[in-house]
């Protein structure tokens, strides 16, 4: 067995690219498809500032954990005074100090998987989150994992995230969501920010089979691009319009 | 559906603040501290709702113009409140209030420090608007003027999220009934919903605060009633927010508070996601 992983990204109608403030890790999926164990994917705030910034540390801090576990107190022990030094204490406007001040909040959601690949231990995954990006496993052509969200109804514009200031650490101790399971050969994981995530979960309640048009992107079977999906989406109010980002890994 | 417009800066919204500056506001407050007069009271209202709107667009480039605002004072004159670089304008973007306080004044907070102890702070607090009391209270006048505002608003941006306008008065209209002007004013409307007018009654009243009543069973006075029956209902968003911060709501609760703050229903409007972390 193997894996490839590829990543989809596009910002907000209206914003430029430089605003785009979800994050996904490792950040050459965009360009260059390749195998992969440990994935991640994370959505920056629109109302905090310097959320774009505290979302790709997030997701690269993950990814590079060294233990390779899903501990979020030690990750945030050692993305946050990364975060500090990048804004820094530079002579800020009254407002951009008073942001600064309540730091960046972000989602995450991270993607490990371990055993198989030549070894005799069969293959699992483990995946940890905070607040509302997503992950879908399917098998066949059923979906069989919905986390940390299972239903398009449970989404809404103010989950709970993680921050960039110690002082709120307190506030998401205790809602780190976990969950693992078993993978094998033509599983596909679909990891998603909250805008994509919505959508699926809805097309698929509506038994319209959204990991079709997923799976097949960037193959001769979809002409249409990620973005041009999106934007149609975007047009007929079938997608919320938010930054959108999928990292999609397949078994094979 | 009515109130599902996306607030963007490419389809903004208005917020108009009508601030009653009459004589009348140089009498006690009643709320909180006594020692407060009316017109300190209005412009800390003001100011800490202006203070909210610009944090709510700020980002680490500058400030997004999700809005559009203006400030009518209204006393001896119906006319824009703003001072300094704005004054004399009726709605200009969010980035330019922002970026223009009259003054920033030095406060210290206590912030819990997320460790079961509290830290003291410093922090720049923008005033835009000082106390002012003069003059009778036009507050019909003002609200016809703010029909024109937000008439003229309404052409350019017919898609927007419905404008919202805030009275903040000590409710004792010198200018006859306010009633026709406020229901001109409220049957104003984009694509997306009719106008929402919103008040807040500063009065020298001791009786309790009360936010966001769907009745006026329970409000002190005449000017209570009179404020309470101006106001539009909630949106569905709004009394959400309302409720979040404590308040017992129904699908009748208004836009009103006496003695008390609007500052959720701002603060909660959706321009994008908001941390729940941060309440």
């Amino acid at each position: 067995m193997d894996t490839n992983a590829e990543a989809f990204w596009i910002q907000k109608a209206g914003s430029s690219a430089d605003e785009y403030e979800d994050a996904f890790f490792p950040d050459v999926l965009a360009t260059t498809p390749q195998p992969c164990s440990r994935v991640a994917v994370a959505d920056g705030a629109t109302e905090s500032s310097f959320s774009g910034i505290w979302a790709r540390l997030l997701v690269k801090g993950f990814v590079d954990h060294g233990s390779g576990d899903d501990d979020i107190d030690a990750l945030l022990a050692e993305v946050q005074p990364q975060w500090a030094e990048r804004v820094g204490h530079r002579e800020l406007p009254w407002y951009a100090e008073e942001k600064a001040q309540a730091g960046a909040f972000s989602s995450l959601l991270g993607l490990t998987l371990r055993g198989g690949f030549g070894t005799e231990e069969p293959l699992r995954w483990r995946a940890a989150a905070v607040g509302d990006s997503c992950l879908i496993q399917v098998r066949g052509e059923s979906v069989i994992t919905r986390f940390p969200l299972e239903h398009s109804s449970q989404f809404d514009s103010a989950p709970l995230l993680l921050p960039s200031r110690p002082i709120h650490n307190a506030s998401v101790r205790e809602r780190v969501l976990t969950a693992h399971g078993h993978a094998q050969c033509d599983d596909s994981f679909y990891l998603m920010t909250d805008a994509l995530a919505r959508w699926f979960m809805s097309e698929d309640e509506s038994a319209k089979r959204p990991w079709q048009v997923l799976r097949d992107l960037n193959t001769q079977d979809q002409r249409e691009s990620f973005v041009e999906m999106i934007e149609r989406l975007r047009a007929v109010h079938e997608i919320k319009n938010d930054d959108c980002t999928l990292v999609r890994l397949d078994i094979f | 559906m009515a109130y599902v417009a996306e607030i963007s800066r490419t389809n903004p919204t208005c917020l108009l603040f009508l601030i009653d500056q009459s004589g009348s506001m140089a009498d006690p407050f009643g709320g909180g501290d006594s020692q407060k007069k009316k017109a300190e009271g209005v412009a800390d209202a003001t100011n800490r709702l202006l203070q909210s709107l610009v944090l709510k667009c700020a980002k680490e480039e500058g400030i997004r113009d999700y809005f559009h605002v203006g400030v009518l004072g209204y006393g001896a004159h119906v006319t824009s409140a703003f001072t300094g670089a704005l004054a004399g304008k009726e709605l200009v973007p969010i980035s330019e209030v922002g970026n223009s306080p009259a003054r920033l004044e030095e406060r210290t907070r206590e912030r819990e420090d997320g460790a079961g102890g509290i830290v003291k702070e410093k922090t720049r607090f923008p005033i835009w608007f000082e106390p002012l009391a003069n003059g009778g209270t036009p507050m019909s006048q003002a609200l016809h003027r703010a029909r024109d505002i937000v008439e003229g608003w309404l052409r350019q941006h017919p898609d927007c999220f419905p404008p919202i306008v805030v009275n903040i008065t000590d409710g004792e209209s010198t200018d006859g009934d306010p009633s026709g002007s406020a229901s001109a004013l409220r049957q104003l409307r984009s694509s997306d919903g009719d106008v929402l007018l919103l008040n807040a009654h500063l009065s020298s009243s001791r009786a309790a605060a009360i936010a966001f009543p769907d009745t006026e069973a329970a409000l002190p006075d005449q000017f209570a009633r009179l404020l309470f029956g101006m106001s539009s209902v909630l949106t569905p968003a709004m009394r959400a927010a309302a409720q979040q911060e404590g308040n017992s709501i129904s699908d009748a609760t208004r836009g009103f508070v006496f003695n008390a703050d609007l500052v959720s229903v701002i603060k909660f409007l959706d321009i994008g996601t908001r941390p729940s972390n941060l309440r």
